[in-house]
């Protein structure tokens, strides 16, 4: 039996197709002006790779931001609750979700079963989430994949970048590339002002072992050795993090196909 | 209060995105200067405006007692003077100004700061300071976004009653948010309307929290802002007026505090 998850993210859309206990397939797109068309582009995708048709999908369930935007899905679960399913298949000692996408981040505590005992989330403003490294790539020329390795290496040290707000940070950091500080050592500001955010966030439903890190930013190694360094713990990081929620949602996508027998 | 009639003093008002300076002899207004911040110091600015103030005034600059700082750019500010903080200055300087003002905003560029006061002394103080969705830069940004400078903005919103709801609070968020809205054809009008009841609103519940007493009036950078004003007074249900002389009630307000004599 085949099963697909989509996960519609407001940066990117992801489509992972399960079978009884593997992934057959997975594919990543950016998300553009609509989500629906996101969708159909990327189930299309993840098919071509799979080599299966639409009619071999036994059920297909929806999660993300855009969620309600997918028109072939049988049904909708939301991120929070796909997050913890997803990671529980992956890493099943996993309690501690921290999920860190384009415009949001999320703390969840889950039980053996993957099922949500609590969570907190930070969806209202762009510090500590995926757009604050965007913009912070934007204004300092440094291309996303190399802020996390840069802020590491700072040359004198970080250079505190005080401003909570993500508009704000960007004045400080302009003014201080003008002062003429290093570009790493205000990256490894930047970058510890975000993880205090995220910090906040976790502490908000209390972190316990093990700890996994899911979402495009789980590829921000400067963000992920600070959270670890912080919490004290290791993070388990899937393979491909930004689909854990498709893969949580192609579960609730088997729930539902065995329980209407097909 | 006791005050020096002969007594020169300057008020130099550092913000986010303007310096503004203005000088006084007791109680009478000599001049005042509004300068753009570029990419010369604060410093240097400051020193430029505090000239131009004094040429205004048709005074030298030796004569000047005393000089105040305020504003949150005030630690850039690198000449001899007080700092004095600025719900300080905004009391003193609207009881100047404006002396029947018992609630005030002033909204800035990076922050907005609500007080209640009497008889200038500020007697609630609500900041609003870590989050650019309570202030000026808002505005900027709603505007940069919808492709037209401010007054264009102001005039907009207020071309209509109808408004689209902007439900980002997040400027970051909002920036897309419009994107969107722009994208599926609502009209521009009603955005800018929405966009200023989001900020509205926000100001509106920073007033709340230092209680809302009449007469209420609105200083700083967006103080003359129609739009902004109209949407406010729809919140709070009375007039809301811009103070006199808007841009430099914090000015004249530290101008004030350094007056000898001065509590």
């Amino acid at each position: 039996m085949l099963l697909a998850g989509i996960d519609i993210g407001s940066s990117s859309t992801k489509a992972v197709i399960m079978d009884d206990r593997r992934i057959v397939a997975s594919s990543l797109i950016l998300t553009g002006a609509s989500s629906t068309a996101a969708a159909s582009s990327v189930m299309e995708l993840v098919l071509a790779k799979s080599g299966a048709g639409m009619g071999d999908i036994a059920c297909i369930v929806s999660t993300g931001y855009g969620r309600v935007n997918v028109p072939f899905a049988q049904k909708n679960v939301t991120e929070i609750s796909c997050h913890a399913r997803g990671v529980n298949w992956y890493f099943p000692g996993v309690r501690t979700v921290l999920d860190m996408g384009g415009q949001d981040c999320k703390a969840i505590k889950c039980d053996e079963g993957g099922r949500v005992v609590k969570f907190a989330l930070n969806d209202k403003c762009a510090a500590g989430t995926g757009r604050y490294l965007e913009r912070l790539s934007k204004y300092t020329g440094v291309p996303l994949g190399e802020i996390g390795p840069r802020s590491l290496l700072p040359v004198n040290g970080p250079v505190a970048v005080d401003s909570f707000c993500a508009v704000f940070a960007e004045n400080d950091v302009l003014m201080r590339i003008r002062e003429g500080y290093q570009i790493n050592d205000i990256l490894a500001g930047a970058v510890d002002a975000t993880v205090e955010r995220i910090i906040t966030i976790i502490q908000r439903i209390g972190a316990e072992a093990e700890l996994s890190i899911s979402g495009g930013i789980a590829k921000n190694a400067g963000i992920v050795s600070r959270v670890e360094e912080r919490l004290g713990m290791k993070a388990l990081i899937a393979d491909e993090p930004q689909i854990i929620g498709a893969i949580g949602a192609a579960l609730f996508a088997r729930d539902l196909a065995v329980k209407s027998g097909k | 209060m006791v005050t020096n009639d002969g007594f020169l003093t300057a008020g130099i008002d550092a913000g986010a995105s303007r310096i503004k300076v203005a000088l006084l002899r007791g109680r009478n207004l000599l001049g005042h200067v509004v300068l753009e911040e570029g990419t010369e110091s604060i410093t240097e600015i400051s020193k430029r405006a505090l000239a131009d103030t004094c040429r205004i005034a048709g005074i030298s600059l030796d004569d000047i007692g005393k000089v105040a700082v305020t504003g949150m750019a005030y630690k850039y500010v690198h000449l001899e003077g007080e700092h004095i903080n600025e719900s300080a200055c905004l009391a003193r300087g609207i009881d100047f100004l404006m002396p029947e003002a018992r609630t005030v905003i002033d909204v800035g560029a990076q922050k907005s700061l609500a007080i209640k006061c009497d008889a200038g002394v500020p007697l609630k103080i609500r900041y609003s300071e870590k989050c650019a969705s309570g202030s000026g830069r808002f505005l900027d940004v709603v505007a940069a976004t919808m492709a037209m400078d401010k007054t264009e903005l102001s005039r907009l919103g207020l071309s209509t009653d109808n408004f689209v709801e902007v439900q980002s609070t997040c400027t970051i968020f909002a920036e897309s948010e419009i994107i969107t809205l722009i994208h599926s054809d609502e009209k521009p009008a009603e955005i800018a309307r929405g966009a200023y009841r989001a900020l509205a609103r926000r100001l509106y519940g920073l007033l709340l929290q230092v209680g809302l007493q009449e007469i209420v009036c609105v200083a700083g950078g967006v103080s003359a802002d129609a739009c902004l004003l109209d949407e406010l007074a729809k919140l709070a249900g009375c007039e809301i007026k811009t103070a006199v002389q808007s841009d430099i009630v914090m000015a004249c307000g530290a101008a004030l505090a350094v007056q000898q004599g001065a509590i």
